[in-house]
């Protein structure tokens, strides 16, 4: 009894995203599958939840679940069988409240009325939000809605169990109370697989554990696991030098409270964000890093004061701030405005607020160390994941605003362009003398080339001279 | 008596006899019942506020319009400019009365058992209706995009609407894939938890209304 995987090519566009992977799910097992973003990890768990060809890709190879191949089975019969629990909470929910959604996912397997109220409240009990029932989805946090998301495929009855990061928008408690909430299910049966970038918390509970690795799994011995889970070194940072420059307040935080839905995210006294130089701002998942960088780029509502220039930001006229101020966005396509490569280049190279740094030879020698050359009709929507990436935050630093944020830069980049793009930020911070602020989890290459450090914590950000690598 | 289908098919009907006809006493027996029962069944009177604004400039619009520059006699003109006002109004207020205590939901769920609505159809409206909160919140962030790079996105730039577009496309396919991922297939049978049952009281009232708007239409002289 096992999802089983055999020479499983899954490929976009005629780019194979994993290649020849095999692959064997048991029940009773927590399996967990690790790799850097962009490595293919969705693409695998969807993979095995079928949901190719039907929405993208070309599949070769087979994929068997308790020697059926998945592709024979209607999606009903999936549903009874293998989950898939999505990244992003917002997306996997058809209905607006916990009862309705229940209903339509109970109805798509032909249950009466009775059976449908006995395993929604079997799976709420089991997942502890029996009272949830009556609650509308946009009051829930990102853990409780993963909950949920837990509990409506337990309701549908499936055995296997996928998790596609299901904590990136998860507080650390949450994540915590799912991690032991998944142990408990594989013990009693389940055949559990989680893909997550960050080890923490799994490694007393896993049975197995792959890499996701050039597009095939590495399984882990177990004897190795200690190094995954490693101990993160301190690294501190060489205090910056206050006296060759007076310190410029950027932002001046006071009394500034930020809300993500019902939940207070930030509730911070006073603290600034200085000039010129690069800060890192680090805290644990789902602590609420995007939706600080979110209001500080004027796209979150606050309350208390956050001053830009001594004015205060929601009194800045839009055009004025995001004349000086640019904010990375977390997904790429999101920051692109035209259709080709050469269309958005132009289109910065024309706006650029520092065009006399940006000149055609240099932008030329940037996009070949990037490796983005001749790529100039493609549209920027066909590119892959971190040629999107490299490209997005290349527009923004041509663009080069006094005060850039960026949110997970490196996200889906390998290591051969990490090393890139922080030489690109780097440049342009120096030459340009601009102020960066960015959130990432790959602190151990960024440490090299930030200035400063804000650690966030529970509702709070402090400085700190110690960076955890 | 009426069910959601039955009152939909209670509004298309009245909404169609009154296109079809010129009675100003019956528009005006249509929108004074219209409003009274808005009135009894205790909706906010914000929202019945809200109607009555919604209403004003269409109203005025098409009465000023046919009464100032109608083909006929000043007696004509002004009839025919308040038959269409008042048709205005009537559209509103059936339409409020429709949805008045009734959500999307019911309305479609009950529209998809009676009248074998596609469950595909059903469901893609109610994703939709879901999505409009963060629509709002994509396009000031699309225009923040804009700005961003010194462009200036104005409701009127395709822009704006193709990477509205883009958003759309990635949360319809999102959706999609967590609905097949319940177990939600085109056209596959399911169960109702609910039922919407068309009741025969329903019809017999909805009979008796539409004679009765024969009757008024008959004795009506203006």
């Amino acid at each position: 009894m096992a999802i089983t995987a055999r020479n499983l090519t899954v490929a976009y566009r005629d780019q194979a995203i994993i290649d020849d992977l095999n692959l064997t799910l048991e029940k009773k097992t927590l399996t967990l599958l690790m790799g850097p973003s962009g490595s293919g990890k969705s693409t695998l768990l969807k993979a095995l939840a079928g949901l190719y060809p039907q929405y993208g890709g070309q599949v070769s190879g087979k994929i068997e679940i308790d020697q059926t191949a998945i592709a024979t089975l209607k999606a009903n019969e999936r549903a009874k069988r293998v989950a898939l629990l999505f990244q992003n909470p917002d997306d996997q929910f058809a209905m607006p409240t916990v009862r309705e959604e229940f209903i339509f996912a109970l109805e798509n397997l032909e249950l009466d009325k009775d059976e449908i109220d006995q395993k929604t409240a079997w799976a709420l009990e089991k997942v502890g939000l029996t009272d949830f029932i009556d609650r509308s989805f946009v009051t829930l946090s990102g853990g409780e809605m993963q909950k949920v998301a837990l509990a409506e495929v337990l309701a549908l009855g499936a055995d296997y169990l996928l998790l596609d990061e299901p904590f990136a928008a998860v507080d650390s408690q949450s994540r915590e109370d799912l991690q032991v909430l998944l142990q408990q299910l594989s013990q009693e049966g389940y055949g559990i697989l989680v893909s997550d970038h960050d080890p923490a918390g799994y490694f007393d509970k896993i049975s197995q554990f792959y890499q996701l690795k050039e597009k095939a799994l590495v399984l882990v011995p177990e004897n190795d696991w200690s190094q995954y889970d490693y101990q993160k070194q301190t690294v501190v940072l060489k205090p910056a030098a206050e006296s060759d420059q007076a310190q410029d307040t950027a932002y001046r935080f006071d009394n500034l409270r930020i809300q993500n839905g019902e939940r207070l995210v930030l509730d911070q006294d006073i603290l600034q964000i200085f000039a010129a130089g690069i800060t890192l701002l680090t805290g644990p998942n789902g602590v609420g890093k995007s939706s600080v960088l979110k209001t500080l780029a004027r796209l979150h509502r606050y309350e208390g004061s956050l001053t830009y220039q001594e004015q205060e930001v929601h009194a800045w006229k839009p055009r004025l701030y995001f004349g000086q101020v640019g904010l990375l966005f977390q997904s790429a396509s999101d920051q692109f405005l035209n259709i080709t490569v050469d269309e958005e280049l132009d289109q910065v190279m024309a706006k650029s607020h520092h065009a006399d740094f940006w000149t055609k030879e240099i932008l030329d020698q940037w996009l070949s160390d990037l490796h983005l050359t001749g790529l100039g009709d493609q549209s920027v929507y066909t590119l892959s994941g971190g040629q999107q990436k490299k490209l997005q935050l290349l527009l923004m630093l041509i663009m080069a605003p006094q005060v850039l944020f960026l949110d997970e830069p490196l996200a889906g980049l390998d290591e051969q362009s990490v090393a890139v793009v922080l030489n690109l930020i780097q440049t342009c911070q120096q030459a340009l003398g601009l102020t960066i602020l960015v959130v990432s989890h790959q602190t151990r290459d960024l440490v090299n080339i930030v200035d400063r450090h804000l650690r966030y914590e529970q509702t709070a950000m402090a400085y700190q001279e110690e960076v955890l690598v | 008596m009426m069910n959601a289908t039955q009152r939909m098919i209670l509004a298309l009907a009245i909404s169609l006899e009154i296109s079809l006809t010129k009675s100003v006493t019956l528009n005006v027996v249509l929108f004074s019942v219209a409003f009274l029962l808005l009135l009894i069944r205790r909706q906010p009177l914000k929202k019945i506020g809200l109607y009555v604004a919604i209403a004003i400039i269409p109203v005025l619009g098409s009465f000023w319009s046919f009464y100032l520059y109608g083909q006929g006699t000043a007696a004509e003109n002004l009839h025919f400019g308040l038959v269409m006002g008042s048709r205005v109004l009537v559209f509103i207020f059936i339409g409020a009365w429709l949805t008045m205590g009734m959500t999307p939901y019911v309305l479609l769920a009950s529209l998809r058992q009676n009248l074998k609505m596609s469950a595909t159809f059903t469901y893609g409206i109610l994703g939709a209706l879901n999505f409009m909160p963060r629509f709002k919140q994509a396009f000031s962030s699309i225009q923040a995009a804009g700005m961003m790079r010194g462009e200036v996105l104005r409701w009127w730039q395709p822009t704006l609407y193709f990477k509205a577009l883009v958003h759309a496309i990635k949360w319809s396919k999102n959706l999609a894939m967590a609905m097949t991922s319940h177990g939600f297939q085109e056209g596959a049978s399911r169960s109702a938890y609910r039922d919407y049952p068309m009741a025969k009281s329903g019809w017999v009232l909805i009979v008796l209304i539409l004679i009765a708007l024969q009757v008024i239409l008959f004795f009506s002289r203006y």
